[in-house]
């Protein structure tokens, strides 16, 4: 196994500078608040040319070099930036991690975004990237070639980037930043000869913290090979076991693993040009193409894809990703193009092409067993696999969650009596629903046919202590009640240590015929002084009260969470 | 005279196979007014006349899709097929978004007679009657337990919250099976209508309703006539579920505006509410005659029926003395700006 190259970058040795004129523009330094001083943190190569070094405050550098050019460090945008530059060294290999490796848990950008903010207190912050490239080396020529197509394509993008190939991670990474670079040579370790490649490397290079570099220098060990040569017990005695783990790394005697940062696709095809694609139709023909040569292999294994993607590798070095769900197995190019054609109207992206793209890649992220299905007389499969492809075109488009069906829910509580589920997802076994005509089906009808969720309070007349509304308001309109049914008592599941309190519901209609579910959320307790003595009286006096004042009504104090409260619930046909 | 002469043409329109023209009204056939009797449609305009000549040459094969019968005569009867065109926009208006539950209850009784429909169909289909119980439990194994096809039901954003969302255990009270409904939130009028033209697109769906809240620019005569010519190519219906909209020109077939009605105690269950029950009001039809009907859904032996109740507000006095103001989709309503802005220089 092969690791590498591991990558030195000044992420601010950007475009700007070689631009502009190299013999005129200032020197440019990063600063950041270290030990409550401005120190800098980084250079490039004129201002340490002009004697200026890492770690000097910044008004001294100023001092010396008025002209510098400094600017604060910025690492969620160093993180950012690093992270740009993995998703396109995704085009070499799919196992692509940043370095240092994550001493947190891996894969979620916010693990990732404490660990940096963290970093200046562990150890150095993230500024290199490992790539597995076993296997992949002989598709771009060799190692070599590989190593060289890669400095060239970054410096070409303004980084100055430093690589190496070794046989362990750790070796990799040392080399790259330590290692004696040579234009002509790149660093290629063969495996098996990182000791002696490794040998005269200073310790910093295994990536240890400062007291320990310091305290190893001195006791008058400087280099790795000082190190190797030491009996073992002693220093990890004195030093910790973290030495000795870190040194067995570099060597190639404890294994070490990278964690990926995207899982690695089930099936890729790709095309890369020579000469850039710009356009939108020859983007499309190739996926179509790409979709072909997929489609073949999954058919001969008869597999179809659930996940897809369509990377854009664009000449600058933007990766832009489109992944394409779909609810049953896939293999028609043709529909492949369709949803990804869908899926760039539906976020309204149109494809920035700049310069155009030099390598376009169809990958498949998930895949599912596809066995055809038997084909009756009749001609339902056909319309049943149309309604399926609708339900993709849809997803693609308005998004996968967005396209839904009822899942019935195993409860009495309304609000999950029926749950919203992607359709794509959901199981046709599971959405049936008990059969119609077997069910003794309740006249009048009991729930209703549009739904509020949440419900929304209305102010109530209600007798106490559990009678139905005699009127109600809601939307700061006022209703009499003209016929009530209920309560129809709903309790919460309280086995499941649910607090909530009970629901009474009451279908009410009024005299125009508005038919409503509304529910009483509570109990009236009588032991409570602030029974609502405005509710019995009110209920006789209901009759002279005239029927467009609203202002007979009182509402419900909704800063006592104590009394019952009334909603609206839903609307019956 | 008369008469001679339309039983006349009653029996050429059999012999050719065409469908009868107004037969049934015993109305006199005219040819100029009867192929489209819109009051909408202008026929001096070249693109109207293009898709009408589409819309007479599709009608010739409408004779081998049964119309979606209401079941009522009264009602049935104002239509040249004898029931709405199954392949063709129908819009279902609530003014009020409280009416809401209202026009879905009556759009749900319509999706209950078009499952109904096509379940007859399927029974009396090619196959006969012994082989057609067999064909019918395949579709029923294959894409929900019902025996019509899967719908699918377009919401626009504000309507769900506005008027509520469609509730699942309602629909299977009422009578429709949950399983068939495919929902699906879109984002904007646009995408509202570019989801009902693909659901139209797809030959497996039974059909497509548009959930729509308010008034939006996007919905013109123009987009509702592209719906309208794609429902009659795929021959499925759709239909436009029009809530605090106003009732503007469109290219639907019919409209019904919907509003709650009293519903009348039941004989075994005096004390509680009755039957879901509407005061509909066809207020467009393009076969001619509109008219003003109180119905009742029965949702045990699942159909319509009329009612006539004592003490109902008559027709033509609407029920809410105010001004219903449209709730607007994309903010045209509002208020204008007032005065004209002006640019000052920064003080100081």
């Amino acid at each position: 196994m092969q690791w590498g190259p591991s990558w030195r970058l000044n992420a601010r040795d950007d475009s700007d500078s070689t631009k502009s004129n190299p013999d005129t523009a200032p020197p440019r330094g990063v600063y950041a608040k270290k030990n409550n001083a401005l120190r800098l943190t980084a250079l490039d190569a004129r201002a340490r040319a002009r004697g200026l070094t890492v770690g000097l405050s910044l008004a001294d550098a100023r001092a010396r070099v008025p002209d510098l050019d400094a600017v604060e460090e910025d690492l969620k945008a160093d993180c950012l930036l690093l992270e740009a530059i993995a998703d396109w060294c995704d085009r070499y290999t799919p196992l692509v991690a940043l370095d240092p490796p994550d001493t947190h848990k891996p894969g979620r950008k916010e693990s990732q975004k404490d660990a940096i903010r963290n970093s200046p207190k562990n150890g150095d912050p993230k500024d290199g990237l490992l790539l597995d490239i076993t296997g992949c080396a002989h598709l771009f020529g060799g190692e070599a070639a590989l190593l060289d197509d890669m400095l060239t394509r970054l410096k070409g993008q303004g980084f100055a980037a430093r690589g190496a190939i070794a046989g362990t991670m750790s070796a990799a990474s040392a080399l790259a930043r330590y290692g004696k670079t040579d234009r002509n040579r790149p660093i290629i370790i063969p495996p098996g000869q990182q000791q002696a490649a490794l040998a005269s490397l200073p310790l910093a290079a295994l990536r240890l913290d400062t007291d320990s570099v310091d305290a190893l220098a001195q006791v008058g060990l400087r280099t790795i090979a000082d190190l190797a040569s030491r009996p073992r017990a002693p220093l990890a005695a004195r030093f910790g076991l973290g030495l000795i783990t870190r040194l067995d790394a570099a060597l190639g005697d404890a294994v070490e693993t990278l964690s990926p940062r995207q899982t690695p696709p089930a099936l890729v095809a790709e095309r890369r040009f020579a000469e850039a694609v710009v356009l939108q139709d020859t983007i499309f023909q190739v996926v179509l193409s790409l979709g072909a040569s997929i489609s073949e292999t999954l058919s001969m294994r008869g597999e179809g894809a659930r996940l897809l993607e369509v990377s854009l590798f664009r000449v600058d070095g933007t990766v832009t990703r489109t992944r394409i769900g779909t609810g049953r197995p896939l293999r028609d190019p043709a529909l492949i193009l369709r949803l990804f054609a869908e899926r760039l109207k539906g976020t309204e992206t149109e494809i920035d092409a700049g310069f155009g793209f030099d390598l376009i890649r169809l990958s498949v992220l998930h895949n599912t067993r596809d066995d055809p299905r038997q084909v009756d007389m009749s001609g339902h499969q056909e319309l049943d696999e149309s309604v399926e492809r609708l339900i993709d075109r849809l997803g693609a488009r308005l998004g996968m969650e967005n396209v839904t069906r009822y899942l019935p829910g195993d409860s009495h509580v309304p609000e999950i009596e029926a749950h919203l589920v992607p359709a794509a997802l959901a199981k046709e076994a599971a959405l049936a629903w008990p059969d119609l005509s077997s069910r003794q089906r309740q006249v009048p009808i009991d729930r209703p046919i549009r739904f509020f969720s949440p419900p929304e309070p209305i102010e109530t007349l209600a007798e106490v202590p559990d009678g139905p509304p005699i009127r109600f308001r809601w939307r700061k309109v006022s209703y009499d009640v003209r016929l009530a049914e209920g309560p129809e008592r709903i309790a919460p599941p309280w086995w499941q240590g649910n607090p909530s309190p009970t629901r009474d519901y009451f279908r009410v209609e009024d005299g125009q015929g508005r038919r409503f579910w509304i529910f009483r959320e509570g109990l009236y307790e009588p032991s409570r002084d602030h029974v609502p003595a405005s509710s019995v009286d009110e209920a006789s006096s209901v009759d002279d009260a005239s029927p467009t004042d609203d202002t007979e009504i009182h509402p419900t104090p909704a800063a006592a969470p104590s009394l019952p409260r009334w909603y609206m619930q839903g609307l019956f046909p | 005279m008369a008469t001679t002469l339309s039983t006349l043409r009653r029996t050429i329109a059999q012999m050719e196979n065409r469908p009868v023209e107004f037969g049934n009204l015993g109305r006199q056939a005219n040819p100029s007014a009867g192929s489209d009797p819109g009051s909408e449609t202008q026929p001096g305009s070249p693109s109207l006349t293009a898709s009408q000549h589409f819309e007479n040459k599709n009608k010739s094969s409408t004779k081998l899709l049964s119309p979606l019968a209401i079941g009522l005569d009264a009602i049935d009867g104002l239509f040249a097929d004898h029931g709405l065109t199954s392949n063709a926009l129908h819009e279902i208006h609530a003014p009020e978004a409280r009416s809401a539950g209202a026009a879905t209850g009556f759009l749900a009784g319509l999706l209950v007679r078009l499952a109904q429909t096509s379940s007859d169909r399927m029974h009396h289909g090619s196959f006969g009657q012994a082989h057609s119980t067999g064909a019918s439990s395949f579709a029923s194994k294959a894409f929900g337990t019902g025996s019509g096809k899967p719908m699918l039901w377009v919401q626009n954003p504000t309507s769900a919250g506005e008027a509520g969302r469609l509730h699942a255990p309602g629909l299977f009270a009422f009578g429709l099976d949950p399983q068939q409904v495919i929902t699906l939130t879109a984002r904007s009028m646009q995408e509202t209508l570019w989801a009902l033209e693909e659901g139209l697109s797809c030959q497996g769906l039974g059909a497509v309703v548009g959930d729509i809240r308010g008034y939006s620019k996007a919905l013109n005569l123009t987009a509702t006539r592209r719906l309208a010519l794609r429902a009659a190519e795929a021959r499925v219906p759709v239909f436009f579920l029009k809530t605090s909209a106003p009732e503007e020109a469109s290219a639907a077939r019919s409209r019904w505006k919907v509003t709650p009605a009293p519903s009348r105690p039941l004989a075994n269950y005096q004390y509680g509410l009755g039957n879901a029950a509407w005061r509909l009001e066809l207020t467009k039809n393009r076969d001619g005659p509109t008219g003003t009907w109180t119905l009742e859904w029965n949702p045990h032996d699942q159909f319509f029926s009329l009612v006539t109740l004592p003490g109902t507000v008559p027709s033509g006095i609407p029920e809410t003395p105010r001004t219903l103001v449209a709730a607007s989709g994309d903010g045209s309503s509002g208020p204008h700006a007032m005065g004209t802005v002006m640019a000052f220089k920064r003080a100081g």
